[in-house]
């Protein structure tokens, strides 16, 4: 984690930006704007104003450019994350309908690693 | 009813309708009501900011009109970070301004939706009108404050 218990944060100065979009899926658009705007992105809130996303800024000069990422958004990808998760449940399901005695090689080593990274990630 | 600061009374002093109604009557009416600000939480937010941002200015916000002196701010709710190992903190503003700290008020590190109740009191606050709100930082991950509970401010003192 960035900062432990009680210990201050960073409190630089904030340029906030609402931009309108109909469906987003924050956890993707939270990737691409940390990948395209990197230490000038604070963050994103949504919540209050159906269909409208807030996004935060260290520099106003980034203002157009987030803008931009937010209408180029699709919500329909997935962040890294959910595609991880989804490529698991895909796999589990896929288990699930297989004897033990049917299992391959493989499907055993899947599912030790969908074992592992639960215990280890605790994804 | 704006409390009005109690008048000394003198020995032989002619006791006055005017008087009394404003040093007694309005005065127990003002401790009886006193100045509030409510707002309930409206919808469901997150954050994935990390750096203190207003979670709803403009309907997150308990307001009121203070004579000056001490206010008692609120909160109850249910939120959570969005994994283990991140934090989500909270604080409160009064017009605008942070008055809490840069750790504020609250905070929470585990991953999943657990309650949040807080009390805060703010010590010397000028009279007049004055604005709550609530703002929250994360260290990582995404913060989500519930579509349930209340903010409220009052003025106790």
């Amino acid at each position: 984690m960035a900062d432990g218990i009680g210990q201050a944060g960073e409190e630089a100065p904030v340029v906030e930006i609402a931009v309108e979009k109909a469906a987003i899926n924050p956890a993707r658009l939270q990737e691409e704007l940390a990948a395209a705007l990197g230490e000038g992105y604070v963050g994103l809130s949504t919540g209050g104003k159906p269909g409208a996303v807030r996004v935060f800024l260290r520099d106003k000069a980034d203002t157009e450019r987030a803008r931009g990422l937010v209408a180029a958004h699709d919500a329909a990808k997935l962040s890294t994350d959910q595609q991880k998760e989804a490529d698991r449940a895909a796999v589990i399901k896929q288990l699930r309908g297989k004897a033990w005695a049917a299992w391959t090689a493989q499907d055993k080593e899947e599912a030790l690693r969908i074992l592992a990274e639960r215990l280890l990630d605790g994804a | 009813m704006p409390w009005t600061t109690p008048k000394t009374w003198n020995v032989n002093e002619l006791l006055t309708a005017a008087a009394l109604n404003t040093h007694l009557r309005d005065n127990l009416n003002a401790l009886k009501e006193p100045p509030t600000g409510i707002a309930a939480v409206p919808s469901t937010y997150t954050t994935t900011s990390t750096s203190f941002v207003t979670i709803d200015a403009a309907n997150l916000a308990a307001t009121l009109t203070t004579s000056g002196g001490n206010v008692l701010i609120g909160f109850t709710g249910a939120w959570a970070i969005g994994a283990v190992g991140y934090l989500a903190y909270l604080t409160i503003t009064m017009d605008n301004v942070n008055v809490a700290g840069v750790n504020g008020v609250a905070l929470t590190s585990v991953g999943g939706a657990v309650p949040l109740a807080l009390n805060y009191l703010l010590t010397g606050v000028a009279a007049g009108a004055h604005t709550f709100r609530l703002q929250w930082r994360v260290t990582g991950n995404t913060a989500t404050l519930y579509s349930l509970g209340q903010l409220w401010a009052r003025e106790v003192s």
